[in-house]
């Protein structure tokens, strides 16, 4: 069965991009919101396993969309995944690639490096 | 004193001497001059009258013998009498008394015998006039022999007395002379002495200002005295303290103001630098998105190539470029956000060994022949490691892209006293082809690359900068041309806890 995945990035190429590659895997069923309001209401309503959420959006950035994701019971146990273009590789060794108790991926990002990061997210969310 | 009245005072002195000599000369010669006259005053006439005594007794005598009328006689012997009386004047005038009482003697006694001889002539029988004649005679030679010897006793007195005069005045002169030299040696050494005490202080003084127009400003003369070269020393003294004062204030202005632009500059540096972080992180992220969806683009061709292999071959080139902007990306989020410092103790040997052991793994010293020269003895530093070796490896790296064809690369560590605290120097040096003069002074400048073949992003050298200036110490570059390169670093040594 394929996991839904949530993509919340104002980069439509890069999120139209990430779709067909992830969605060439035969692993997931992947929806795109540009917007993190739109992004909100999409993940109450289509509960995906996992989000991949960009940090720096106009409107309302990712840390944002974060914390009024956790403010809803039905939405507070979805892991989230950041999407960064500011994050240097020795500070993600440092912090453990978490931010705020979530994964994050620098940008640019290889296909098989976000397999392995949603892997391990809706892994550790299922045990 | 004040200065005009020490020398209206020398010169009075000088002028009282002069007078009181020019005195004392004067008087001398006067009283030898009233002496004289009045010793001529009196010897004159008294060798007159004398003289006419013994002509006008003798002629008495002639004319008696000879006949002749009773009235010559008596004119004769009035003249006698009269020079007599002239004379016993002037004797008794002049103290010649015992002269004077002799002279008398032998005069009565020839007066007597004039008038034996007067009384004879005229009785004719009473007496014999040729034996009172005699008489006469005899008592006139007595008396010519006594003024004789007094004319002779009083010339040869008037001689002494010219000879004492004539001695004196000799001495008068003699003393004049003396005393004339005396006066010019006298004005001489006075005005030695006044010109000294004047002259003296003003030497020193002069001597004073040249060793402050020398550049001593702290020098005091120590001219002390009253009147106006005091003053003027005193006033000297005050002009080169406030010169002092003056001078090491606009040192200090001066200090200040270089350290003002000094300050400044690295202030503007720091805003240039902060500026250029908030604009290198805005590329970075509008960069860094576009390579996102470049390489997603690349991952998404790859499964629509499949067993095309010049389509396979495009995308890894793309790949690879998208790569290498990555890394460009990379250095600028460094250079605009350097990480956190992560100070332990280190010895300097440890840190370049551990970077060479790098190099080597990677086959980068191919070709290039190591000296090390480790001299900083028991020295450790407090360095955040990883930083530090990342900055050796850039400037190792720098060294050996400056050999293309081989060379030596000599790595050397030292301890030194440097402003004040002890630093340890780690020193790569190269023989390569060296630096242009013109690149020198923006070698640290982010962007500015020597490298020709757009191997470097630019940013190695102000990243190295950045991070050796984090830990308090300083980067420099020596270069010449042809020659090689020579790239320090300096860092403080860390003087507590152990090497790790």
């Amino acid at each position: 069965m394929k996991q839904r995945i949530l993509v919340i990035d104002d980069e439509t190429d890069f999120t139209f991009f990430v779709k067909k590659n992830l969605e060439a895997t035969g692993q997931y069923e992947v929806l795109v919101c540009n917007d993190g309001a739109k992004g909100i209401q999409e993940a109450r309503q289509q509960q995906p396993a996992a989000i991949l959420l960009d940090l720096m959006m106009p409107g309302m950035p990712g840390d944002e969309v974060v914390n009024e994701l956790k403010r809803h019971k039905e939405t507070e146990r979805i892991p989230v995944v950041f999407l960064t273009a500011l994050v240097r590789p020795d500070e993600a060794a440092q912090s453990s690639n978490m931010i705020g108790g979530h994964r994050f991926i620098a940008k640019p990002v290889k296909i098989s490096e976000l397999t392995a990061i949603l892997r391990a997210a809706t892994g550790a969310a299922a045990s | 004193m004040r200065l005009q009245q020490q020398l209206s005072v020398g010169f009075l002195a000088m002028a009282l001497g002069l007078c009181a000599l020019g005195a004392t000369w004067a008087h001398r010669v006067g009283a030898i001059q009233t002496q004289f006259n009045r010793f001529a005053n009196w010897t004159t006439p008294l060798l007159v009258a004398l003289g006419q005594l013994k002509a006008g007794s003798l002629d008495m005598v002639v004319t008696a013998g000879q006949p002749a009328a009773p009235d010559r006689l008596r004119l004769l012997e009035a003249a006698y009498q009269e020079w007599m009386a002239l004379f016993a004047g002037v004797a008794r005038d002049a103290g010649q008394h015992k002269l004077l009482q002799v002279v008398e003697e032998y005069d009565a006694a020839f007066r007597q015998r004039w008038k034996e001889f007067a009384a004879a002539q005229e009785s004719g029988a009473a007496g014999d006039p040729s034996e009172a004649l005699a008489a006469l005679g005899a008592a006139q030679r007595r008396l010519q022999r006594v003024v004789d010897k007094a004319i002779s006793v009083q010339v040869d007195r008037l001689k002494a007395e010219r000879t004492a005069m004539t001695r004196s005045v000799a001495a008068a002169r003699r003393v004049s002379l003396a005393a004339s030299a005396g006066a010019v040696l006298l004005a001489v050494a006075l005005g030695m002495f006044i010109a000294g005490a004047i002259a003296r202080p003003v030497i020193r003084l002069a001597d004073d200002a040249g060793i402050v127009g020398r550049g001593d400003l702290s020098h005091r003369t120590a001219v002390r005295a009253g009147g106006e070269i005091g003053a003027l020393a005193e006033s000297f003294n005050r002009m080169t303290e406030r010169l002092e004062q003056t001078t090491v204030s606009k040192d200090k202005l001066m200090k200040a103001y270089d350290e003002l632009q000094r300050a400044q500059q690295q202030l503007i540096q720091s805003e240039k630098l902060a500026a250029l972080g908030r604009f290198s992180a805005g590329v970075a992220h509008e960069v860094k998105n576009p390579l996102a969806i470049i390489l997603s683009g690349v991952d998404c061709l790859r499964d629509q190539v499949g067993s095309n292999a010049d389509a396979a071959a495009s995308l890894d080139i793309i790949d690879r470029s998208v790569q290498r902007a990555d890394t460009i990306v990379r250095d600028l989020l460094k250079f605009a956000r350097p990480s956190e410092l992560q100070a332990e103790p280190a010895d300097p040997a440890g840190l370049v060994d551990g970077t060479v052991e790098l190099l080597t793994h990677s086959g980068s010293l191919k070709g290039v022949e190591l000296a090390k020269d480790y001299r900083h003895g028991a020295a450790r530093v407090r360095v955040d490691k990883n930083q530090l070796q990342q900055v050796l490896l850039n400037l190792m790296m720098n060294a050996i892209e400056a050999m293309p064809d081989g060379g030596s690369l000599r790595l050397a560590t030292s301890a030194a006293e440097e402003g004040g605290r002890t630093v340890c120097r780690i020193t790569v040096a190269d023989t390569g082809t060296g630096i242009a003069p013109e690149h020198l002074p923006r070698l640290f400048e982010p962007f500015h690359t020597t490298k020709r073949d757009k191997k470097g992003t630019g940013l190695g050298l102000s990243i190295s900068k950045t991070i050796v200036e984090s830990h308090g110490g300083t980067l420099t570059i020596a270069s010449e041309a042809g020659k090689g390169t020579s790239m320090t670093v300096t860092v403080p040594v860390h003087h507590g806890g152990a090497a790790a």
